[in-house]
């Protein structure tokens, strides 16, 4: 965990004043990156930046102190120690209801939901506790996100609806932009337009300042279910109901090509920050890896037991990316290997609709159907992974754990937490350096 | 003549409400009852595959249309007929390949569903031999009327001989679309859009809200994967229901392989037993498929491929390198398609092309999954490799044609059925914007019922009669005012009224006039002349011919002549003048003459005293009052008026006994009461 300096145990019961009255201490669990990255910050003065002599971390308690953010040479060399696999906090709102969409804010100090209701959460970003909520869309909250300069955010709703937003969550603008549900929305990479895709079967392209619809994307044959942007180029992805991946090219509006590879509505496309790389999810239970220099799928990852419902590329590691499904379960990705890196079979109790990345890339957020927007840390050198979210994934005596929530448990056995022997485990994928 | 009235009109889906799978739909309306298609499910099996005719009186059914021959719209129709109290009189339409097909097919789908384990099938091949009879065939465009009910089939595409009904029922105009495309295929006509508008349209929803990709780029994808996968030296199999989109994968790949001489030495495949026994069918209906196959129909036979080969089995088949391979059944569930499959799925240079809908629970949706392995029918598990694809060629309609195809009809109901609930609910919404909320749209009141779920509409019909010559021919039309009595015959003929004279009736109307002559023999038993005398002082205008004894009453309209042997005979024109004249004549001529008198009234005393002896033993006449008897029964003395039948005896029994038994005897003596009987006459 990046917090080396969490606060866990009991607190002394001690009553506290609020402001407004006497309340018991809560003792909040807390991910806190600021020890963690202090710590980057100090030893890479003397680091090599090869990680040579850098000692590799141990798998027990103590060597937690050597814990640094995902960022740091050391860390960045293994993408699986920055699995998020455990539990730290389920928020809820008060009256429940499914949670649509997740986004942290640029600084990560904290988490915007978006719910069915139509309502904005945020969530603390270090304790995880509720800070405010207030009534953004009169709709179903369907995407959010926010600018590259970090000054904007964007959000879309059922009815069609988009708004902009500034960082105070002070509303500047609202537009009718589609006849239908908002899907997705994608800023340019330069921040002067951006995309978004509607169940009217258009992606379109709009100039951010003056709130123009610059061009509409048609072709596809049903609900575009999203629309990413090229990281540096006007190319923009979308996939669609109707199983096609299409990409535009955003200035002229053309399509450069139709992908064929999934079988099912596609739910997700992600670039991937390196430019080439082009991921899809889709309900048929696959995600796939174009390379966009071939226009070629170049892997399939099979796993997911239902359909996929989000995808998220880490924000630091380049071929790492997590997936959670209908099923809620959360699985992590490395491109090049076939099978998931780790999982987190029951992590909801219904489909997972959004995940998103600390931006430093040491918390996992996700929201789901079941109301709650869950978050997940890495796992500490030396954890003993007992918790109920690891435990389908432990062998115990009888061998196999209840089947509920051992329904996976033969095929995720092993490979499923990066506590005790996942630090030994990377020695099996030769990442011994780190030792 | 104009009378205003409200009728309800009930549509209800019996399956494929908010579902797809087992299209059965029943209009009723003005008393009839018409009901279109009548499909099983494919993902259920049994008799929970049928659609719920539990929930409809099958007796009352007078016309059932199939619109084509897939299961899931046709195969309910056996079971329907002869399992169900179904109405005998009912009559079954369907086009002429429809009928062909739907015998083949059927007569598989039994043999399938006997050999499935635990399931008892719904029918026999019997009862599909049974129904071949009572289906009758209708070409598109011709009207039929089944007692009132118009209806006229239309092209609708899908497959060969697939039609959509236009009903008309009291003016009102219903069009059921079954399964319909828009598109011209290669070689199916598009659907039509009927020269008439309906007011109610029943139409299927299967893709929702869905746009299809162009078609040509489909196939091209479809035939470019083909050659991929022959040109690195791999299989390619294609499973396909047998019959329908098969033909229409057939012909692509036919054109295909014409056009590219390098792929002309690999054989392209295709097994179906059934396809086989159908495709005489294909061929003799050439001229219900579009222009482009009779263009090519005039040089040869589109259906007499030259690059497919036809195998029986898989035993006559040599599977020495790269060969396209087309097999049913289309979803992998066991058969030919899914030997071939588990024998092929391990290479990875072999490939998998689907190309039609697949249920849920099939091997043909799992594999679209990609597994890494896939169960074998043996239980085994083996590794798959194959590339798998799926270019879906359904033909259905999209929005795009669903949305033209509403513009086109302009109804003012329109039904949904046929579909996927949220695919329904999605085109509802989506047409619901188009028509009622967006300006200069057409309004449109849309229905999406659930199975069983009622939709009542209600029409207004005005209830016009047409008047023919009935107005007398002096009086100026424009001189008709509201109120002014007219007359005449108000014939009801197919919900429309028509008012005529009587004697116009075989020239306006089909129906005839008929004379019935009565004679009636009576007997007489008074001279001929005194019956004449009697008519002449009763009766005006009465003719009689002494000469040759014959009466004309009426005008002629009733002749009573006299016969030999004491008898008349009465002739007449049946009329409800002359029939009541007759009545009363008859009467006269059965009552006896005045001067004749009746019988002594000492020999009808006579004879009663000696029936009563008979019965009752000794009886004692009364001195002074011949009519009272006196007589002892079972030592109880009993007295007897034989005039007025009253009976004095102390025991209330016997006196009840005796007063019957001598009622019977007066019946006996005087069967013809009123007339004759004094007796009966004084009580």
């Amino acid at each position: 965990m990046a917090g080396a300096n969490s606060s866990y145990g009991r607190p002394p019961r001690n009553d506290v004043f609020d402001g407004k009255q006497l309340r018991k201490a809560v003792a909040r669990r807390t991910v806190d990156f600021n020890s963690s990255a202090m710590r980057w910050f100090l030893d890479r003065a003397w680091q090599s930046e090869l990680g040579i002599d850098t000692p590799a971390i141990q798998p027990n308690m103590e060597s937690t102190v050597n814990l640094v953010p995902p960022a740091a040479d050391q860390m960045s060399e293994n993408p699986v120690t920055s699995a998020c696999t455990k539990f730290v906090h389920s928020s809820m709102n008060k009256p429940g209801c499914p949670i649509h969409a997740c986004k942290w804010t640029p600084e990560g100090k904290r988490l915007i939901t978006g719910a069915k209701t139509g309502e904005f959460t945020l969530w603390q970003g270090l304790t995880f506790n509720f800070e405010t909520i207030l009534q953004a869309h009169d709709a179903e909250l369907r995407s959010i996100i926010w600018s590259h300069d970090e000054n904007w955010m964007l959000s879309g709703d059922q009815k069609g609806t988009v708004k902009y937003w500034q960082s105070n969550m002070n509303n500047l603008q609202a537009f009718h932009a589609h006849k239908d549900t908002i899907r997705d929305l994608s800023f340019s990479h330069t921040d002067a337009k951006f995309a978004s895709c509607s169940d009217d079967n258009t992606v379109k392209v709009w100039d951010f300042v003056q709130i123009r619809e610059e061009r509409v994307l048609e072709g596809h044959g049903w609900d575009v279910r999203c629309v990413d942007w090229h990281p540096s180029y006007p190319i923009l992805a979308s996939g669609s109901k109707d199983s096609n991946l299409k990409i535009w090219d955003a200035k002229s509006g053309k399509n450069l090509t139709t992908l064929h590879g999934h079988k099912k509505t596609i739910v997700k496309v992600k670039w991937n920050a390196n430019g080439n790389w082009l991921l899809s999810g889709s309900q048929d239970q696959l995600i796939k890896i174009y390379d966009i220099r071939m226009m070629k799928e170049f892997q399939a990852f099979r796993g997911h037991k239902r359909e996929v419902t989000s995808m998220q590329w880490h924000p630091q590691h380049e071929n790492f990316f997590a997936s959670g499904a209908y099923d809620g379960a959360i699985y992590f990705w490395v491109v090049g290997q076939s099978d998931p890196v780790a999982s987190v079979p029951c992590a909801h109790q219904s489909s997972v609709w959004d995940l998103d990345w600390h931006p430093m890339g040491h918390i996992l957020a996700t929201s789901s159907n079941d109301h709650a927007t869950k978050f997940w840390t890495r796992q500490r050198p030396g954890d003993q992974m007992n918790d109920k979210y690891s435990a389908s994934g432990q062998p115990n005596e009888e061998g196999e754990r209840g089947s509920g929530r051992g329904r996976s448990a033969g095929r995720q056995r092993g490979r499923q937490g990066y506590g005790q022997n996942d630090y030994s485990s990377r020695d099996r994928q030769g990442h011994a350096r780190l030792r | 003549m104009n009378v205003s009235a409200e009728n309800e009109m009930q549509i209800m889906p019996i399956g494929a409400g908010n579902e797809v799978g087992r299209s059965c739909c029943i209009l009723k309306f003005m008393g009839k009852t018409v009901m279109f298609d009548c499909g099983v499910h494919p993902a259920y099996s049994g008799e929970s595959s049928l659609p719920f005719f539990d929930s409809i009186e099958p007796e009352e059914i007078d016309l059932v249309l199939i619109t084509h021959y897939h299961l899931d719209h046709a195969a309910g129709l056996p079971f329907l007929m002869e399992r169900t109290n179904f109405n005998p009189k009912a009559r079954v339409f369907m086009t002429q390949p429809t009928r062909a097909i739907y015998k083949a097919l059927l007569s598989d789908f039994v043999r399938v569903s006997r050999n499935a384990p635990g399931e008892e099938s719904l029918y026999t091949e019997e009862d599909v031999d049974k129904t071949m009879s009572r289906i009758e065939v209708v070409d598109y465009h011709a009207e039929v009327n089944v007692n009132g009910i118009k209806f006229r089939p239309f092209y609708a595409a899908h497959v060969l001989g697939g039609a959509m009904f236009m009903v008309e029922i009291a003016g009102v105009r219903i069009l059921y679309t079954g399964d319909y495309s828009r598109e011209e295929d290669r070689h199916l006509k598009a659907a039509e859009i009927p020269p008439f508008r309906p007011d109610v349209l029943i139409i299927e929803s299967t893709y929702g809200v869905q746009e299809h990709e162009g078609r040509r780029l489909r196939e091209r994808r479809f035939t470019d994967r083909v050659a991929r996968v022959v040109r690195q030296g791999g299989r390619v199999l294609l499973p396909v229901f047998a019959l329908g989109r098969a033909q229409e994968l057939l012909l692509i790949l036919d054109e295909f392989w014409e056009a590219n001489p390098d792929l002309q030495n690999i054989p392209i495949y295709y097994a179906s037993a059934i396809a086989q026994r159908c495709m005489p069918v294909y061929q003799t209906y050439i001229n219900m498929m579009n222009d482009n196959v009779r263009r090519r129909f005039e040089i040869s036979n589109p259906f007499d491929f030259k690059y497919v080969k036809n195998i029986r089995g898989i035993n006559h088949f040599e599977d020495d390198g790269p060969c396209v391979f087309m097999a049913s059944p289309g979803m992998l569930q066991n058969g030919l398609s899914r030997e071939l499959f588990e024998r092929w799925c391990t290479s990875k240079q072999n490939g998998l092309v689907l190309s039609g809908y697949s249920v849920e629970g099939t091997l043909a949706k799992h594999v679209l999954t990609e597994p890494d392995t896939i169960p074998r029918l043996d239980g085994r598990h083996v590794k798959r490799a194959c590339s798998v694809d799926y270019i879906t060629f359904a033909a259905h309609a999209d929005f795009k044609e669903t949305r033209m195809f509403i513009q086109d009809t302009t109804p003012t109901h329109c039904i949904l059925v046929h579909g996927e609930k949220n695919n329904m609910a999605r085109l509802r919404g989506a047409l619901e914007t188009i028509h009622n909320k967006s300006e200069g749209g057409k309004k449109l009141d849309i229905h999406s019922p659930l199975n069983c779920g009622t939709v009542k509409l209600k029409f207004k019909s005005e209830l016009n009669a047409r008047a023919i010559n009935v107005l007398s021919q002096n009086v100026a039309h424009d001189t008709v005012k509201p109120g002014t009595r007219v007359s005449g015959l108000l014939i009801q003929q197919d919900f429309a009224y028509t008012l005529v004279r009587p004697p116009d009736l075989p020239q306006y109307t089909t129906l005839k006039l008929t004379h019935i002559d009565q004679h009636q023999v009576l007997p007489i038993s008074k001279p001929f002349i005194t019956l004449a005398t009697q008519l002449k002082t009763t009766f005006r205008d009465i003719d009689y011919d002494d000469k040759k004894e014959i009466i004309r009453m009426a005008n002629g309209g009733v002749i009573i002549e006299l016969k030999e042997r004491n008898s008349v005979k009465m002739s007449w024109e049946s009329g409800y003048a002359s029939d009541l004249l007759t009545e009363a004549v008859a009467a006269m001529i059965l009552s006896k003459s005045p001067h004749e008198g009746d019988a002594p009234i000492s020999e009808i005393l006579r004879i009663g005293r000696k029936l009563l002896m008979a019965r009752f033993g000794p009886v004692r006449r009364v001195k002074g009052s011949p009519h009272l008897v006196r007589l002892v029964i079972d030592l109880s003395k009993v007295g007897i008026d034989m005039l007025t039948g009253e009976v004095e005896c102390t025991d209330e029994k016997l006196r009840e006994r005796v007063r019957l038994a001598y009622k019977r005897i007066q019946a006996a003596m005087f069967p013809i009461p009123d007339i004759m009987c004094e007796c009966c006459r004084a009580s």
